[in-house]
Order: structure tokens, then sequence, then C-alpha cells
């Protein structure tokens, strides 16, 4: 099967869950807030739904949580931060998907490494995709011609037609914008294999991340390998 | 109910393609972070508010576009719809929010009940003033206005009791110290009256038997909006060319377009206004304005973009009849002469007139109306988010600003024989037209690349100061030399007489030099 619309490998495979009530707080609201900077609404709902059924009692650190690991990476910051202040790591497993004893391993190499989950040195794969073709739900006209990695972590540039974008992606996020100009470190030159990588950069020790324009798709894969 | 007013854009209205700005849960459960909303993305937010909630304005006239636009042939008159792929405006509100912006002045013409007023009213509310005050301090032009009924009237006591006029109290209007002052239906307001409200706009007082106001409010922004039912000479009285001069730009308000009926039968049923209904985040406080300003006028236009411009001004000032000298050669010599410049333009035969832009225009460009381009054109970029000006956003403003400034040759072969009859009366898309086709001769001639007065320029701006006598020579040589190749080419456009009035301004400048060198 041939991928065609933008995913995210590690999106939460939650099952649909209304969302529920917070005490004192405009659940729909948070909902819309957090889906405005990104965040996937069901799975938003879902993870929320499961971080107070595991007995969570901080709503602001289920919502910021949740919303980083529904998709809004501009929570990244703000989880990671109370992911870090944490006594309890029940919840947090259940938020992140992984066992309560890997949480804390999670939060510290997090803050080097972005595209880190517990079980992933030492392996190499594809993180997500972004774009996609126009008609069906996505955000390219045309296939990806161009790209470069940029200088801010997890950033790069691709160029579609004469359209510029920047995607900034993470273990659980990718956002993509359009640019108004090309950036600085465009060079213009297009790869001549389709299997080679069109940008990459190492960002992180040992941790090369590359940008991928897989053939006959408007896709443009992020591929980490790890040393 | 559902407030249907007081709806904003949640999401930013114009991305910026940064790192993304980091929120907290807090940011969430508190609708964002509303103090990092920066002015820029406020007044995106305004503009949106107004078009979709306040006014209803789907004429997106205002295009810009990353790709050629897809375009439909429609009719069979030339008409055209084309449909940009990226954010484009509605004129009859962008541009009298981009004033609001600058602190400028703006006339919106067209028909009554055009929402003319409206836009008006709505800026004085998002300046911070009461819906009702502003409503009530409209400056309702009409034949018998004085100007006394403008600015004040002196105290009856004072007149009475006075010995000198510096005696005498004059009681303010108070709409004169409001940040947006307006002036319904200026053409209706007699002569005199419209000379005080000239020094009003153009100097930022008022004076009434010998004492003098201040209209600048605090922050020292002021935008001023005029309305009429014509700019073309119509009205009670004519309008003094100095009043009209002063203003910034001109707008065309449209009409309602009917598919939005359902919107005013609402509106009719709810007994609303939506001046009082502007959300209290779209209030910008004297600080905010100023900063606005501020903001905008710094903005930088780079070398490229300038180039282009100072391309496009200088087609319209030069014709080839207008005088005997060289620098006499221009239509406000022919026009301050009371010859008519329409005739002195046909007349000449050097030129190509379809290929002469200066042809088109019966003058050039004031420096006044340069600046206002300039101003505007950052303004326009700051809207949009960019860090600078582009040509598109100098191309977005052009016919707003130039409208009534730059006046077409109607006998030009372009308006006369038929070819596109509707530029006549549409001045913005023969403005538009006019700042293209300059574009396309720009890059024919490759300026972009080469332009070799302007190198002359460059060399001669890093100063004299240790040139030697054979340096100077050869920079002599060189002027000499690029008005030589002008001189072959036989013909002469208005792109020549500014070269060549520069390159005699250079060959001045180093002939004095080696002259004073030669003494000393």
């Amino acid at each position: 099967m041939t991928l065609r619309l933008a995913a995210h490998l590690a999106a939460p495979r939650v099952a649909a869950a209304p969302m529920p009530p917070f005490e004192g707080l405009d659940a729909a609201a948070v909902t819309r807030a957090a889906v405005a900077q990104g965040a996937e609404s069901e799975a938003f709902a879902a993870l929320v739904a499961a971080g107070q059924a595991a007995g969570e009692s901080r709503p602001l650190d289920l919502i910021a949580i949740a919303a980083w690991r529904a998709g809004a990476i501009t929570l990244r910051a703000d989880a990671l931060a109370r992911l870090r202040e944490r006594d309890s790591d029940d919840v947090a497993a259940a938020l992140l998907g992984c066992a309560p004893h890997e949480v804390a391993e999670f939060v510290e190499r997090q803050a080097a490494d972005r595209w880190f989950m517990p079980g992933s040195d030492g392996k190499a794969g594809y993180v997500c995709s972004v774009g996609g073709f126009a008609g069906i739900g996505g955000a390219f006209r045309r296939p990806v011609e161009e790209g470069v990695a940029l200088a801010d972590d997890g950033a790069f540039a691709v160029r579609e037609g004469p359209r510029w974008w920047r995607i900034d992606a993470d273990v659980w996020c990718a956002r993509l914008v359009p640019l108004d100009a090309a950036p600085r470190e465009a060079s213009g030159v297009v790869p001549l294999r389709a299997d080679e990588p069109v940008a990459s950069a190492m960002w992180a020790d040992g941790v090369r991340v590359s940008l991928m324009v897989p053939p006959q798709t408007h896709l443009a894969w992020l591929y980490v390998e790890r040393a | 109910m559902a407030d249907r007013w007081h709806h904003l854009s949640a999401s930013p209205t114009s991305p910026r393609a940064t790192a993304p700005q980091q929120m907290t849960a807090e940011d969430l459960v508190s609708g964002g972070p509303r103090h990092d909303v920066g002015l820029d993305e406020r007044l995106r937010q305004a503009y949106y508010w107004i078009v979709n909630t306040a006014v209803i304005s789907p004429y997106y006239d205002i295009e810009f576009s990353v790709t050629p636009p897809l375009t439909f042939s429609l009719g069979d008159a030339g008409a055209e719809l084309s449909l940009p792929d990226d954010a484009s405006y509605s004129s009859n509100v962008l541009i009298p929010l981009l004033t609001f912006a600058v602190g400028g002045r703006c006339l919106l013409v067209g028909g009554p009940g055009r929402g003319k007023t409206t836009v008006a009213v709505l800026m004085g509310v998002m300046a911070g003033t009461d819906a009702a005050d502003v409503r009530r301090s409209v400056q309702q032009g009409q034949p018998q206005l004085t100007v006394s009924d403008l600015v004040g009237i002196p105290l009856p006591k004072d007149l009475i009791g006075a010995s000198r006029l510096t005696d005498i109290g004059i009681a303010w209007r108070d709409w004169l110290s409001l940040p947006v002052k307006i002036i319904d239906e200026y053409n209706r307001i007699p002569t005199k009256t419209q000379s005080a409200l000239l020094t009003m706009v153009a100097e930022g007082y008022v004076e009434s038997h010998d004492q003098m106001r201040r209209t600048a409010p605090d922050g020292g922004v002021e935008s001023w909006y005029f309305t009429a039912n014509d700019d073309a000479g119509g009205g009670t009285f004519p309008v003094i060319q100095a009043l009209k001069d002063r203003l910034d730009v001109t707008v065309q308000a449209v009409g309602f377009n009917s598919r939005f009926f359902d919107e005013l039968v609402a509106r009719v049923e709810a007994g609303d206004r939506p001046e009082d209904n502007v959300p209290a985040e779209l209030v910008f406080d004297a600080d905010d304005r100023a900063a606005m300003r501020a903001l905008v006028r710094g903005l930088p236009i780079e070398a490229p973009v300038r180039r282009r411009l100072e391309f496009f001004f200088s087609h319209f000032e030069f014709v080839q009849h207008g005088g005997k000298r060289f620098e006499y050669r221009t239509k406000d010599v022919v026009a301050t002469s009371g010859v008519d410049v329409g005739s002195i333009v046909r007349a000449n035969g050097g030129a190509d007139l379809e290929a002469d832009l200066g042809a088109q225009t019966l003058n050039g460009l004031s420096v006044r109306a340069l600046q206002t381009l300039v101003l505007f054109s950052k303004a326009m970029a700051w809207f949009r988010g960019s860090g600078t000006v582009t040509a598109a956003d100098v191309r977005a403003v052009l016919p707003f600003v130039l409208r009534g400034k730059l006046q077409p040759h109607l006998d030009h072969p372009r308006f006369a024989e038929g070819a596109e009859p509707e530029l006549a009366s549409d001045a913005a898309s023969w403005l538009t037209s006019l700042w293209d086709e300059s574009g396309r001769l720009f890059d024919a001639l490759n300026l972009g690349r080469t332009d070799p007065v302007g190198d002359l320029l460059h060399e001669f701006s890093k100063g004299l100061d240790g040139l030697d006598g054979v340096e100077v020579m050869r920079r002599l040589t060189a002027i000499e030399s690029q008005i030589r190749a002008v001189a072959d080419a036989g013909k002469l456009y208005g792109r020549h007489f500014d070269d060549l009035t520069a390159l005699k301004y250079l060959h001045q400048r180093y002939t004095a030099y080696l002259a004073w060198r030669e003494r000393g």
C-alpha cells in the first residue's frame, strides 16, 4: 500500500472517546484551542479520557501532555516541563504509550533528541510524512522538488512548485506552514535520485534526520537513523 | 444566542514561518497568549472581523498570488475573473485600515449606502472612541457649513469685553482632538471652510480669532476619513486642489452583494450596528497606534524594489516638446504656462506614443505622492507579515495612492481608440496596468542587472575626498559616454530624462571638484 496522506508513525492508536468534562473548564473550548495548535481532535479527547481514567488529578498537566501527544508541537516545551516535575509516572505512561519505568528516560532523552522513544536506540526508520496532494486533503499541489535542513532543531524547508514550506517536527508532531520566500539555506539543488535524501541534518549526536521524497507521491517523509 | 459579533480569527491570519511559538496549557485554557499577539496580527484580525462580520465585503480586488492565478474570460467585453492563490483583500476595507495604521488621510468615494461612513466610523471606534461619540463627531458636509460650525465659536462674553483678539476664548469643538476624524461629503463644503480644513489636515492645527489649537491626539497619530459621492469634480463645491492633494489614498466603496442578504435581514431584526459591537481586542490605544506607525515606517525597502519604483516614477514628468531647454521639457512647465499638456504630448513624433508610458498621463508625480506610495507600500507589507516590501506590495497599493494624482491623458490611443475604453472610467485598473507595463519594460531592458547610471551615482556617493585628477577625468568620460549612448539611440523617453539630469548633476559635481582641485 502506498501512503498518500500525511501521517505520523507514532500517532496514538486510540479508540474514539467523547471529550470528558473538566471541572471548572470549558472542555469544548480547550479542545478547539488544542486543535488550533495542531492536535488531532479525536486523539486529544481519547488521551484526555485515558488520562482521567488513569487517575490524573492535574488537568493542566493532562491538557499539555495530551495536546502534545496528539500533535500540537507548540505544547512540546510545556508538556516536557510538566513531565519533569511529576512524581507519579502511571498517568504519563498511559498518555505517552510507554511503560511507567520508561517515562523518566523518555523525558531526559527528549531534551536533546526530539525523536527519541524508549527502544529506538540503534534503529532506523520512518517517523512521519507531511504534505500530501492538495486534491485529497493534503497541502501540496506538486511533488516536493527541493528541501533543506534549517538551523532550528527539527526544522526543514521544502519547495513544491514555486512555494516554500517550513516543517517543524518531533516524535509526535509535524507542523507545516507556508514561507513567504525561499529560506537563506536554499541551494536550488534538486536530488537526481529518488532514493537519496533531499536534505539531512544531525541536530543531536548520533541521530541523523533525513527528508525523503518517495516517488509518485506528494509527501515528504522524515526518516531517522541512530548510531 | 450565539454572539455573532465577537468572533475573531483564532489562528494566525498570516502564519509567520519561524520556529513555532511555544504555548502552555494555561494558554489553551485561557484562549491563547493574547499579550503575544503582535500589532500586525491584531490589525489582520481587525480586517477579517470587518470584512466577515461588520460590513460584509466579499470583493477581493487586491490580489496576491504565488503562481499565476487561474483566470476565466467572461462575457463578450473582455471581462476576466481571476482566482489568486494567496491571501487577497477587499480594498474598501483594507485601504482605510492601512490609513488607520499609518495615521493617514483616506477618501472613500461611492454612491450613497455603500458603507463609506460605516467603515470610517469603525476606524474611530478602533481608536478607542465610544461608538456614539464617533457618530456624533462625524462632520456632515453641507453648503452652509461655516468655519465656526467646524471648529467652534468665540465665547460671546469675550467678544463683548475683549480689547484684543487674544483675549477671546474659543469654545473648540470636541471632535478636533479625536484620533480619527471623519468628514462626510466633503465636496459639499464651501470653499472657505475647505481652507480651514486644509490647515487642519496639512498642518495639524486650527485657528480662530488668533487662537490656535493643535488637532493631533495623544500619541500624535491621527487619521482622517473623507467621503464623497464623486471625486471627479462633482459635488456642490469643487474641492480645492491643495486639500485634494493632501489625501493619501482614494478608495471606491462597493455595493452590497445580494448573496449576503440573510445577514442584512438578521441585522434589521436585531437592530444591530457593527460599530456598537467592535471587540475590545480590536481597539488600539494611543501607544499601540504610535508603535504601529513606527513599525510600518521602519520596514525596509530593498534595493531591487527601490530600483523598480525609481524606474516607474521616471516615465511621467518628461514631455519632449515641453520646453526649449532640456531641463524644462516637463509637463509641469507646460501646465503652469496654461498650455494644453495633451496637445504637447501628442506633438511628440520622436517617440512611440503607445510604447511611451509617460504619454498616458497629463502630469508627473509629486514628491508627496511618492512619499505616500512608499509609506503605504510599507504598510501593506507589514500588514501581510512580511519583513520587507516587495514589488507585489507596491502594486497592491499603487492604484489607491495615485488615483486622482496621476491624471490620465484621455486622448491617448489607449483610451481614445477603443482598445481598452473601460480604463477611462476605471482609474485603479489603468494605474495597475501602468505599473505592470513599467515592470515588463524594466525586465526587457535588463535594468535589474545592469544599471550604469546607478553605478555612477553609487561611485559618487562614496565621496570626493582624496580623489585624484585622473580618476575624476575617468569618471567624467564615463558620464559623457552614458549621455552619448542615449543620444545615439535617437528616441527619448521619460526614463532617459531622469538619467540624463542625474548624469549632468554628476558631471557638474566632478567638474566643480576638478576646478577646485586645480585652483588649490
